[in-house]
């Protein structure tokens, strides 16, 4: 038993080491919130499909340059 | 034993990486870094082999040291200057591990040079590449922020606010040092 609180004492004080963030407004929290649920666990299921999108607006509005960027970030290393 | 580790925060930074990080603040096992700086290491010596007239791989990973000390003394200091009580430690910790997705991303662009090099051309199959490569691209670095985000939320323990302050002060004076960089062709892009 004493083990227990012991783990659970350990795991609060791991979790409440930090202050939640306030932004200010009620809004913004409660949006805050709901995007930080999505990052905090599994985000690729979030950033993948929404990054796929953010790319084909970015060719549709900027075309060949596109290209370029890809040649130019390959010699990045 | 620090290796098994790596692997483990590793494949846990990809699923809940929030929850991993604020473990990784508090650790104390310096092995851990000390490996990831040794990876980091093995990939300059790997890439000095496909650039043209290279700078030594010791040189580049001196440079890179350079680069990730600066980085986090800034914020270390600048923390410091806000609340008293934020330690060193974790920010050299979450710093470390938050090199992953660059890491990953910078050893698979190389590897990626050798089969696929550039440039690349308007055909149809040179813009689906294109598409591929910027998507595969724009992941880790929104990979990279949210760990970048979470060091210094573990590190300093601010609030969004203030990390974003502190962000954008970081970005004044290394932009403008990272462009250097460029010009004397020691990063194009920024290894950190």
């Amino acid at each position: 038993m004493k083990l227990y609180s012991c783990r659970f004492k350990k795991y609060i004080n791991e979790v409440f080491f930090i202050a939640p963030n306030d932004l200010g407004f009620k809004l913004l929290n409660i949006w805050f919130k709901k995007i930080s649920f999505f990052l905090k666990n599994m985000p690729f299921l979030f950033i993948v499909p929404l990054t796929l999108l953010f790319v084909l607006l970015i060719y549709f509005l900027f075309g060949k340059h596109l290209v370029w960027l890809t040649s130019f970030l390959q010699h990045a290393f | 034993m620090a290796f098994i580790f790596i692997l483990r925060n590793s494949f846990f930074l990809i699923f809940s990486p929030y929850k991993i990080m604020r473990k990784i603040a508090a650790e104390t096992d310096f092995w851990q870094v000390f490996l990831i700086f040794i990876f980091i290491f093995a990939y300059f010596k790997f890439v000095y082999f496909l650039k043209d007239g290279p700078y030594p791989a010791s040189f580049t990973f001196f440079i890179f040291l350079i680069n990730f000390f600066l980085m986090i003394l800034f914020f270390y200091f600048l923390s410091r200057f806000l609340r008293k009580k934020t330690q060193f430690l974790p920010f050299i910790f979450t710093f470390s591990y938050s090199l992953l997705p660059t890491f990953l991303w910078f050893t698979s662009v190389s590897v990626l040079y050798i089969f696929l090099p550039p440039p690349r051309t308007s055909s149809l199959s040179g813009i689906f590449f294109s598409i591929f490569f910027i998507t595969y691209s724009l992941i880790f670095l929104f990979w990279k922020m949210i760990l970048f985000y979470l060091a210094l939320r573990f590190s300093t323990q601010f609030g969004f606010y203030r990390i974003l302050y502190m962000t954008i002060l970081f970005i004044v004076w290394f932009f403008p040092y990272s462009v250097l960089l460029y010009y004397l062709k020691i990063f194009r892009v920024p290894f950190i």
